[in-house]
């Protein structure tokens, strides 16, 4: 617990620093403060899933109750982690999109750390709602004054509206569930007293109000603009660290709340998931900016978990513990394997903006040549979030699909078909995962410059974004590599919420994994990883020993003309056949834009506006109120009496 | 089933040659040869007809440039008792020596090993030897049962053929093809065009293909008959020894 | 015909000109010569199946047609002449390859820019295209010939006539027949030589003959497009024949060195009618039953309808000839407008309505049955007489005359002065060629050979 609480304290201190010390003194403190505090994070998750839960009260009227059980800890882990890279990270030099000495950054970095960890051990409903208005605040900071994007302004006004929402959903909906009460526990089993109507539009609250941080439809329009207009750095931990807290509030309500889950609530996860997976990746693979792309393959991402959180609920209403507990081990080993993936990936960014001046794929390319370690890092995160093995994305969705692939044990037709659709969805999201990616990397960082300006890239000699970058890179590939012993290490966090020792099941046959029952299917990732490499080692080798012809340098052929860098593939072209198959998908993420949110927001402009008139200024309208008002309160005073 | 039903029914149309004799038409106007014993007034309206100077008045008898001459027919008309056209088809040239040029080829073909790869590129032609080069693959000739295979990339190619004479828009693409092909390489032109410039005024056009890159063959004719290219080919490739080296303009 | 010089300004010729063609004449053909009183303009066009031409001198800029039509020839006039027009074209020139750094046509940051040629895969004439496409199919495409310019207008000059036709068969070899003809005949109208009846039949025959292996060649080259390497063996098979053919009777294989100007440079009607008697049956046959199966095979249909479609419109607007202009209903053969070569009949223009791929293959189908017919009525016809007539002495004289090559509208003029001082042509290439550009926009990136392949154009002839 003291971890946690030094890990607070050491993020309010690097705030106050990089607000008042002027110069790189105080950015620099700003990301310590984050790397430090990322660290004790972890230590704290550490000692909770070795030794149980913990908590700390302070004066109950204060509302400052915090507690770390092991599904809190899970995310104290997986957020510290991303604060300790992105916090390495900024040590080094200013990045290019940092508005001024770029101390906005570190303040908002260590906002952004900071607000995410206290909704995740925050144990008080009030608390909650600060932290995650808090979390919005640092969001809009992050977004409007930390970067240099003149569009910052409108985008983070429009992060906070959905964030702000979100937060009003949340408050609705601790209110529809407890009455009275304000501790989390409390309120959460005081749900079982409460009627199924009634629950069930607190969970479709919650699933509002979590769903809308981690973009799930139609809430994923603000994540391309936020997430471009803050610095890659910030956006590097709002994606990697703070989406988290989104499943964590599902996973907390979903799996936490009292009495007989429906099997509606599961499926409508799921559902939910599927369909951002989907339409998340349709848009990834039409952006043309490295950044949007990043940000849209966390809706799909977002989806996958969602997915697998879906499949530990309906485990649960189903009565299935151990099919529960695979859902949530999956769902945790995607957020882990993600958020180290998405993390790096922005950090990458952050690198190719400093030294190419865009991360637009347009104006890139060849960069394989200049930025070698930056090349080789996007290829690890790319290979984590396209799942392919021995990554931590191939992990983690293997092991969704396989606890999809036990829907034959529900026994429930619905269930079952939503299982099966659902499968198929995520199937179709890594097919096109594939295409966004090859896009990134290849369009990006192959074949030669398209311009002068990424011709002109010459990666900077920084320690600290190389260690930052690497670490990522290890981190995305060792959790996957290591998924055996991520699972062990999150043991107590599968088996508090599935209620039954699930992980012993996973992990029988270790270091195989399998989906917690025996016989059906195994993998291997360490294996996997060993393979792998192998077989990349043997073919270097026999390269170096193999004499090779002797060769000449030429010139590329082109049609007998000189070669022209602009005459290379866009990644527009590259993409073209996949958004003209998924034509309908990708033309609906500006239906959703306006059909869903334009009305919205005109609604309640025009209600707004009715509202305005009664506040015309006129000194004689606002006495007339008062009257009215004293009238009517002297007509109804009895009754009001009475009540 | 169509199709293979009347393929069968055709029967074999290929030639065998270069494996057996084949004969053009008894007429054919092959290159222009001088008759010995004409009067000098009729050698000389013979050359005055000739359009691309190919006939060489300074030796005695004159002396027919056979990669000039485009196999027009003219001087022969004008002048029956002092030019004939020859009815032979075997007419690749090899600049200068012939001896070591040929042992040149047949070393350097012997390393292509049995099959080899043409490209081909329109140096700046009047489309008929285009068309006469992709005659080479139609079933009469089918050069594919010589193990000769047509490669879009010149990156695959063992054989250059070129056809026309060389524009200047056409130097620059010509020389980025041949250093686009990895040695050993062969370059064959085609046409009296691609051979010397036969009567393109050399104020409007580059030149002959030897002025952009070496050849190795040349094959004369406007165009000169898929024989010809083939006999042109089967020089390139070591296989027979020309019949006759490049006279010095 | 005859052109005779007229008294007016350019300015006045291209009023003139317009005022036709705003009237529903088609536009042919502009073109300049330069003589001791300066530089001319002439502009011709076809009005109602007789050619007009109109020509000034030019004193300074001169308007633009405002033509489709006219918008390679004034390219010409200014890149290669000198003359000055009022709007400035936007576009990288056709005519003179150029670095075609930086040029959009399609303003979109999405699409991208792809450099075609010149050098390309396959056997194939030397030409560029700069593509802009966003993905696989095609936005725009800009023509950007010019690689095969070899200066034969000007190698005319000072040519002994016997000669000339020998360079007009270079101009374009593989239709050498229509080019030495169409020369031969402006020269035979400049100074009024009338060809013999036996000559003219000649004549006729080789050109319908030329047509046949020249459509042959397209429809070869469609099918091995569409990978029917069957169906392309057994066309290229037929065309080889009909090669043969003529190289036994005229003593080469594309009619090469026999048309002359006053009729042909030996008896070429007998030797043909001796070589015809006994394999013009056999070249018929063979090539009527590789057509037949060609146009049965589904596969090569698919690919080809639908593929490059031109609507009648825009054939007006560009003023296309030929095979393109026929594929899409639009009445345009020089052998109508002027008389068919030798025929004892009408014959009727073969046109197809689809103005896809397919219908231009089709009226190249069309147009090998008329031309064996054609073929046969000159031989049947055997006018007797001799083969060449005597050309006068000449000084200032000049002429134009227009033949149907396989690829269109042919003309050529010719100008003399003591001899031969200018030679203009304009083939069916060059008029066509501009015509890929409304023809390929949602096509994509495989059909670009099929829809080549169906215009069947020359690029020898196109940059001469």
């Amino acid at each position: 617990m003291s971890a946690l609480l030094i890990a607070f304290a050491l993020l309010v201190a690097g705030f106050a620093l990089a607000a008042l010390v002027q110069g790189p003194v105080g950015r620099a403190a700003g990301f310590l403060a984050t790397a430090l505090g990322g660290a004790a994070a972890l230590l704290a998750a550490g000692d909770v899933l070795a030794h149980g839960a913990r908590s700390w009260r302070a004066a109950p009227a204060l509302h400052l109750a915090l507690r770390v059980d092991p599904l809190a800890a899970a995310f104290l882990g997986i957020v510290g982690a991303v604060g300790v890279v992105v916090g390495i990270y900024g040590l080094g030099a200013r990045t290019a999109d940092e508005r001024g000495d770029g101390r906005a950054a570190a303040c908002a970095t260590a906002g952004v750390l900071f607000a995410s960890l206290l909704v995740c051990t925050a144990d008080d409903a009030l608390l909650f709602v600060f932290g995650w208005e808090l979390l919005a605040l640092a969001f809009y900071q992050a977004i409007a004054y930390a970067g240099t994007d003149p569009r910052g302004p409108s985008a983070a006004y429009l992060t906070l509206l959905l964030t702000h929402g979100a937060a009003a959903g949340l408050l609705a909906a601790f209110v529809v569930v407890g009455h009275g009460t304000f501790g989390l526990p409390t309120l959460l089993a005081a749900g079982a007293s409460a009627t199924p109507l009634v629950r069930g539009v607190a969970f479709a609250l919650f699933l509002c109000a979590f769903g809308a941080k981690v973009g799930i439809l139609p809430f994923p329009i603000w994540m391309a603009r936020g997430y471009t207009a803050a610095p890659s750095l910030v956006a590097a931990m709002m994606a990697g660290g703070a989406l988290n807290v989104g499943f964590y509030g599902i996973a907390r309500v979903g799996l936490g709340m009292s009495g007989a889950t429906p099997l509606w609530w599961g499926l409508l996860v799921m559902a939910c998931g599927a369909l951002a997976a989907f339409f998340g990746i349709a848009w990834a693979a039409v952006q043309r900016d490295a950044r949007t792309l990043a940000a849209y393959s966390s809706v799909e991402n977002a989806g996958i978990v969602l997915v697998g959180l879906g499949v530990a609920i309906a485990a649960r209403a189903l009565d299935l513990p151990f099919l529960c507990g695979i859902g949530v081990a999956a769902a945790l080993a995607h957020a882990t394997a993600h958020a180290l993936a998405k993390c790096t990936l922005f950090l990458a960014c952050a690198a190719v903006r400093a030294d190419a001046g865009t991360t637009s794929f347009q104006e890139l390319g060849g960069l394989w040549r200049s930025l070698p370690l930056v090349t080789v890092v996007v290829l690890a995160a790319a290979g984590s979030l396209v799942a392919l093995p021995p990554s931590g994305g191939f992990a983690g969705e293997w092991m969704t699909l396989e606890a999809l692939l036990q829907a034959f044990r529900t026994g429930n037709v619905t269930a079952t078909i939503t299982f099966a659709l659902s499968g198929a969805t995520i199937g179709i999201a890594a097919g096109v995962a594939i295409v966004a990616f090859v896009k990134l990397v290849g369009i990006g960082f192959l074949g030669a410059p398209r311009t002068p300006a990424a011709e002109r890239a010459s990666a900077g000699r920084d320690p600290f974004r190389g260690a930052a970058l690497v670490l990522g890179a290890v981190g995305a590939l060792g959790v996957g590599i290591l998924a055996p012993q991520l699972i062990s290490a999150l043991g107590p966090t599968i088996d508090g919420l599935a209620g039954v020792p699930a992980t012993a099941r996973i992990l029988a046959d270790a270091p195989v994994i399998e989906p917690a029952f025996a016989g059906f299917s195994s993998a291997w990732p360490l294996g996997l990883g060993l393979v792998v490499g192998g077989f990349a080692a043997a073919f270097a080798v026999l390269v170096a020993l193999i004499r090779r012809p002797r060769s000449a340098r030429v010139p590329v052929w082109t049609s007998g003309e000189a070669y022209r860098p602009w005459t290379q593939y866009t990644g527009v072209g590259y993409a073209n056949p996949t958004r003209v198959i998924l034509d309908l998908a990708v033309r609906a993420r500006a239906w959703v834009g306006v059909a869903v949110w334009n009305r919205i927001g005109a609604a309640f402009l025009r209600a707004a506006d009715v509202v305005r008139e009664t506040q015309s200024g006129v000194i004689a309208l606002y006495l007339s109120y008062i009257l009215v008002f004293t009238i009517v309160m002297l007509l109804l005073f009895p009754a009001v009496r009475h009540w | 089933m169509n199709w293979f039903l009347r393929g069968l029914s055709r029967g074999i149309l290929t030639t065998r040659y270069p494996g057996g004799r084949e004969e053009m038409p008894a007429d054919w106007r092959g290159t222009a040869a001088v008759l010995p014993g004409a009067p000098p007034e009729a050698y000389e309206r013979g050359a005055r007809a000739c359009l691309s100077n190919a006939i060489d008045l300074t030796h005695a008898p004159p002396v027919v440039l056979r990669q000039r001459c485009f196999q027009c027919g003219w001087c022969a008309r004008v002048a029956p008792d002092a030019y004939a056209m020859r009815n032979e088809y075997e007419l690749s040239l090899i600049p200068t020596d012939l001896a070591t040029t040929q042992a040149r080829l047949a070393r350097r073909a012997s390393s292509l090993g049995r099959s080899v790869f043409v490209r081909h590129v329109d140096g700046g032609s009047d489309a008929s030897c285009d068309q006469e080069v992709q005659a080479l693959f139609n079933p009469f000739y089918d050069l594919n049962r010589l193990g000769i295979f047509l490669t879009a990339t010149p990156r695959h190619a063992d054989l250059l053929v070129v056809t026309g004479v060389v524009t200047r828009a056409m130097a620059e693409p010509l020389r980025r093809t041949y250093e686009a092909m990895p040695d050993p390489k062969l370059v064959v032109a085609v046409g009296s065009a691609a051979s010397s410039g036969s009567i393109y005024a050399p104020q409007d056009v580059l030149g002959p293909v030897d002025r952009v890159v070496p050849v190795d063959v040349k094959v004369p004719g406007a165009p000169p008959a898929p024989l010809s290219i083939l006999h042109g080919l089967w020089v390139a490739l070591g296989r027979v020894a020309a019949h006759a080296r490049e006279a010095p303009e | 015909m005859i052109v005779q010089r007229a008294d007016a300004t350019a300015r006045q010729a291209r009023a003139a000109a317009r005022a036709r063609v705003d009237g529903g004449a088609r536009f042919v053909w502009c073109y300049a010569d330069r003589d001791e009183h300066g530089t001319f303009v002439r502009y011709v066009v076809d009005e109602n199946g007789a050619l007009r031409s109109f020509d000034g001198y030019l004193q300074n800029a001169l308007e633009s047609l405002g033509l489709p039509a006219a918008g390679w020839h004034e390219r010409e006039l200014v890149e290669r002449w000198g003359v000055q027009l009022d709007a400035a074209p936007g576009e990288p020139s056709p005519l003179i390859p150029s670095a075609a750094e930086g040029y959009r046509h399609v303003d979109s940051p999405d699409a991208s820019t792809v450099l075609y040629g010149p050098v390309r895969s396959g056997i194939g004439e030397s030409a560029r295209w700069i593509i802009e496409t966003r993905g696989e199919d095609f936005a725009h495409v800009t023509p950007s010939f010019g690689f095969k310019y070899r200066g034969l207008e000007a190698r005319f000059a000072g040519v002994p006539l016997d000669q000339a036709p020998f360079v007009a068969e270079h101009v374009s070899g593989a239709t050498a027949v229509s080019h030495a003809t169409a020369f031969a005949r402006a020269a035979e109208a400049a100074l009024n030589v009338e060809v013999p009846p036996r000559a003219r039949a000649a004549r006729a025959i080789l050109s319908e003959l030329e047509r046949i292996h020249q459509h042959l060649d397209a429809l070869a080259k469609l099918a091995d497009d569409g990978s029917l390497s069957v169906g392309a063996a057994h066309t290229y098979a037929a065309k080889e024949r009909v090669h043969r053919l003529l190289a036994r009777a005229v003593e080469n294989r594309f009619g090469r060195g026999v048309v002359c100007v006053g009729g042909t440079r030996f008896d070429a009607f007998e030797a043909l009618h001796a070589a015809c008697r006994t394999d013009l049956e056999l070249v018929e046959h063979e090539t009527l039953a590789a057509l037949e199966a060609l146009f049965a095979t589904p596969s090569l249909i698919d690919r080809l309808v639908g593929t490059g479609h031109l609507d009648a419109a825009t054939i007006g607007a560009f003023g296309a000839v030929g095979p393109v202009a026929r594929g899409s209903g639009v009445p345009c053969d020089a052998r109508t407008r002027d008389g068919w070569n030798f025929t004892s009949q009408e014959a009727d223009e073969a046109l197809a309505a689809g103005g896809d791929a397919l219908a231009r293959a089709q009226v190249r189908r069309e147009e090998i049955h008329r031309s064996f017919l054609l073929v046969r009525n000159a031989l049947d016809a055997a006018p007797p007489g001799p083969s060449c007539a005597a050309v006068p002495s000449f000084g200032a004289a000049e002429g134009m005359a227009r033949v149907e090559s396989p690829q269109g509208e042919l003309l050529y003029a010719v100008r003399f002065d003591g001899q031969l001082r200018r030679v203009a042509i304009r083939s069916a290439s060059f008029q066509n060629w501009p015509l890929f550009v409304p023809a390929l926009p949602g096509n994509i990136f495989t059909d670009f050979s099929f829809i080549e392949h169906s215009f069947g154009l020359i690029v020898a002839e196109t940059d001469r």
